[in-house]
């Protein structure tokens, strides 16, 4: 098989997951109002966690901090499309072209995500020299900075206060688009010679680095470039709630993305698709019991469940793999012969990353 | 003494010991010799309990070792001085010392203690001194008294004269020969193949995983040399990896 | 100048706060690889425990507290980080990331999102005016518990012949489990101890506040991650000089800081951390632990 086509075929992964975002894009509006809602909500995840991924999962450092992109996305994001009538109560003291600035959501998702991957390139100059561990929690302190900021800069944020009046432009189709659109950067990036170093890195810093990779750089790059997707995430998140504080861009959105990331794994686009999906299942499931315990049970149920991936799948349900759909069809008809060798054959189903 | 039989460790897929078999006796002094990467290391680490095996048994003093942890092995009688000595560098060697016999709470340790700095001046001199800022030679010492504090029946040599001056390398194959004379029974693993042959019983060659040959004296040099480079046709070698 | 010497000792009662609250992350670190961010949720167990016992008398709450959290920490570690040992640092610091989640959000169910009053001697709460600088009495009390622990801690593990197996564990653990030195017993007693240092450190942050909630373990942990990582991951004098140094540019930065900056006092002191992280990635006193 020739380079070429070996790539293009390769297209097969986001292509089917895009036809499975799609099915619940068509289905779930169907099923009521709070399940559209749900629906939007996970395709957002999905944006994020791809994004996250196109880090943690091929630099395979798992950072806390990537949420700090969000805020200054959803924050960036606001502010230019908030009516300028509404800034004038809610915000008095802003700088002048802010305060006279109204512009449409593209333009909006251009300026959010632009301004986070700004800031991320700057914070890259020391985060990325770090060893593995460190970055993990440097980024995290780089969160907590953000909060801080955000929380406390009155005349930009309201503060603690919740920011209002976002116009609600993120129905299921733009939240349906956001997902399908980081889906295909990331996997771009993933298949370019830029992801394969460091993925490269990933799997034998040394050895990488014996072959010219400059693993530095490599990851100033991907956290540009998952800095900018998280930022337009967050300008579509924010257009969908309309109203937010500076903590639904913290610690719970942290865990939450990371457990799904964990849950799907973290070596693969796949798993960064598929993790989404199955804990927005299951957190539906567990909302139910908190009518019961009162709230936490979602988070205690999400957390266990993580920990027994931890424990028992480190590598996450996916373990790697890429959905393709040729496997799908030898595992269906292996499936008729041999019910046994189920697990293998979940397996199979996927195969693994070139 | 020591039986292991078709003993094989893997790394995840690659298969490092490919099966090897092997006897000490009681007293005797058995070498290992053989390229990089022919699974020497390997070998010691499985018995000594820092690698569990894939495959194969090893009986110690009659009784089967069950894959268990490094501290229960020493706990048996078998004691490693791991490659690079690896003494505990932010301890005095006192410490180093006291720490060897940390299967042990008899009376005697003391003395023992005593008695090591007898036998390694160094050690006496630097008592209180922090280990890791003593030269190579200095520190093998202290891994070999370390290795003794246990009172060890059986004791595995990793690599004991690696990087250091040729004079010391010397002290370290006279006190491998003093100590079998005292009756440790001694499996050394060793780059350096003629001086193993010269002091062990018997040596054995590893290639690839697998025991290639067996020796006796230094009069086998020559054979020992053509089963090092060879048969070592590093194509082959290279295939036999690529398949595992 | 009183306000020098007030600023002294505001940094003296922080810094060892701040020491109390890094030296069990360091201490778990340098044995096992594990950044352990439910350490936290430990000092918010002694807390919940302080607030159980607080009928009975004082002492016997902060013993019966001590006990929950050491309780509480070996059975953290058999758990949940036992079957993870040997994986890599980061499925270490996440699996930990999870269980601190886990432990905030049980703790949400079981005692409510509204903090639990818990009442301490008055005495404790009362300032001293001593020429003009005021010493409240909880800083004398941090302070002496934090030289009491750290010097008890000290002298553990250079006299005792446990605290020294556990010095040769965080070197070289494999080397150590060669000796013959049990990897499980040595863990365990590292999590007691941490168990033990979080009641400590919760006894103090008890008196300060006066309550108990479900997410009050997470400033400390951060302040103990940040504070070990300016140090040097896994070496303790590392942590202590990081701690030492956390609480003068906390203090700092209050006093240079203007009014509407003060309340994002934080974002300063993480910023000029991760300024030393620039000029030193691995730290200001890195550790020489071998990476297995």
């Amino acid at each position: 098989m020739s380079y070429l086509r070996h790539r293009v075929l390769a297209l097969e992964t986001p292509i089917l997951l895009s036809l499975i975002l799609l099915l619940v894009t068509f289905v779930a509006p169907s099923a009521g109002l709070s399940i559209e809602n749900r629906a939007i909500v996970m395709l957002i995840n999905v944006a994020l966690v791809v994004g996250l991924y196109s880090f943690a999962g091929l630099s395979g450092v798992l950072t806390f901090g990537h949420m700090s992109f969000m805020g200054i996305g959803a924050y960036a994001g606001a502010l230019v499309t908030i009516p300028v009538v509404a800034k004038g109560s809610l915000l008095p003291d802003l700088p002048g072209f802010l305060a006279n600035a109204e512009v449409s959501l593209p333009i909006a998702i251009l300026i959010g995500g632009g301004l986070a991957a700004l800031f991320a390139a700057i914070i890259s100059l020391p985060i990325a020299r770090l060893p593995g561990l460190a970055l993990s929690l440097a980024m995290f302190a780089v969160l907590i900075i953000c909060y801080q900021v955000e929380a406390n800069w009155d005349s930009l944020t309201r503060g603690r206060q919740a920011l209002l009046g976002v116009p609600t432009n993120t129905t299921i189709w733009v939240a349906l688009a956001t997902a399908i659109g980081a889906m295909f950067v990331v996997f771009a990036y993933q298949q370019s010679r830029f992801g394969l170093r460091l993925r490269a890195a990933r799997e034998d810093e040394y050895s990488a680095a014996a072959t010219g990779v400059n693993i530095v750089r490599e990851r100033r790059i991907s956290l540009v470039i998952s800095g900018a997707l998280i930022g337009v995430v967050g300008v579509v998140y924010a257009q969908y709630l309309g109203v937010f504080t500076p903590n639904d861009f913290y610690l719970d959105l942290t865990f939450m993305t990371i457990a799904m990331l964990v849950i799907g794994g973290t070596r693969s686009l796949t798993g960064a698709v598929i993790g989404p999906m199955l804990v927005a299942v299951l957190t539906y499931t567990l909302q139910q019991g908190e009518t019961v315990t009162g709230p936490g049970l979602q988070q205690v149920g999400l957390a266990i469940v993580m920990v027994l991936v931890l424990v028992f799948r480190p590598s996450g349900l996916t373990n790697g793999k890429e959905l393709k759909l040729s496997t799908v069809v030898t595992r269906f008809r292996q499936g008729r012969a041999d019910r046994n060798g189920r697990s293998s054959e979940t397996d199979k189903a996927m195969t693994a990353v070139e | 003494m020591l039986e292991v039989q078709d003993l094989k460790v893997s790394y995840g897929r690659l298969e490092a010991v490919k099966g090897i078999s092997f006897t000490i006796n009681q007293g005797e002094c058995i070498g290992l010799i053989g390229p990089n990467g022919a699974g020497k290391t390997t070998t010691l680490n499985a018995i000594a309990g820092v690698l569990k095996r894939s495959g194969g048994s090893i009986a110690f003093e009659g009784e089967k070792l069950p894959n268990q942890a490094p501290e229960a092995t020493v706990r048996r009688g078998i004691s490693l001085v791991p490659e690079g000595r690896r003494v505990f560098q932010g301890l005095t060697v006192e410490q180093n010392l006291r720490l060897g016999a940390s299967i042990r709470s008899d009376k005697e340790i003391d003395s023992d203690i005593e008695a090591m700095k007898k036998r390694f001046p160094a050690l006496e001199k630097y008592a209180t001194t922090r280990a890791g800022s003593l030269s190579g030679g200095e520190q093998q010492m202290i891994a070999l008294a370390r290795a003794l504090m246990a009172r060890p029946r059986l004791l595995l040599l990793d690599e004991p004269s690696l990087g250091l001056a040729p004079l010391i390398v010397d002290q370290v194959f006279e006190l491998v020969d003093q100590l079998r004379s005292e009756g440790i029974t001694i499996l050394l693993v060793e780059q350096n193949g003629l001086r193993t042959l010269e002091l062990a019983d018997r040596s054995y060659v590893l290639q690839g995983g697998r025991i290639a040959m067996s020796a006796t004296g230094a009069e086998d040099f020559a054979e020992v040399e053509k089963a090092y480079f060879g048969a070592e046709d590093s194509n082959a070698v290279a295939k036999e990896t690529a398949n595992d | 100048m009183t306000d020098v010497i007030q600023a002294v000792v505001d940094a003296l009662s922080l810094a060892s706060l701040y020491a109390l609250l890094a030296l069990p992350v360091a201490l778990i670190y340098g044995i096992m690889g594990l950044i352990n961010f439910a350490q936290g949720e430990l000092t918010m167990i002694a807390a919940y425990g302080l607030f159980l016992f607080a009928a009975v008398t004082l002492p016997l709450a902060v013993f019966m507290a001590l006990v929950l959290v050491v309780v509480a920490a070996l059975a953290m570690e058999r758990v949940a980080f036992r079957p993870v040992r040997n994986s890599s640092e980061e499925t270490l610091l996440v699996t930990s990331f999870a269980v601190s989640f886990l432990l905030q959000n049980l703790a949400l169910i079981i005692f409510g999102s509204r903090p639990k009053s818990i009442s301490t001697p008055s005495s404790l709460s009362q300032s001293f005016d001593v020429g003009g600088i005021f010493i409240d009495a909880v800083a004398i009390l941090t302070v002496v518990l934090a030289v009491v622990c750290i010097g008890g801690l000290v002298l553990f593990m250079n006299r005792s012949r446990f605290g020294i197996s556990m010095r040769a564990a965080a070197e070289d653990f494999t080397m150590a489990r060669l000796v013959g030195i049990r990897a499980n017993a040595v863990i365990s007693a590292t999590f007691a101890i941490a168990g033990a240092l979080a009641g400590v450190a919760a006894f103090v942050l008890v008196v300060q506040s006066g309550s108990a909630f479900a997410t009050m373990g997470l400033t400390p942990v951060i302040i103990a991650f940040v504070a070990t990582m300016m140090g040097g991951l896994g070496s303790l004098r590392g942590a202590l000089l990081g701690a030492a140094i956390l609480g003068v540019i906390t203090v700092g930065f209050d006093q240079i800081l203007s009014e509407e900056l003060r309340p994002a006092r934080d974002a300063f002191v993480y910023g000029a951390v991760l300024l030393v992280l620039l000029v030193r990635p691995s730290g200001l006193i890195p550790s020489n632990r071998e990476r297995v």
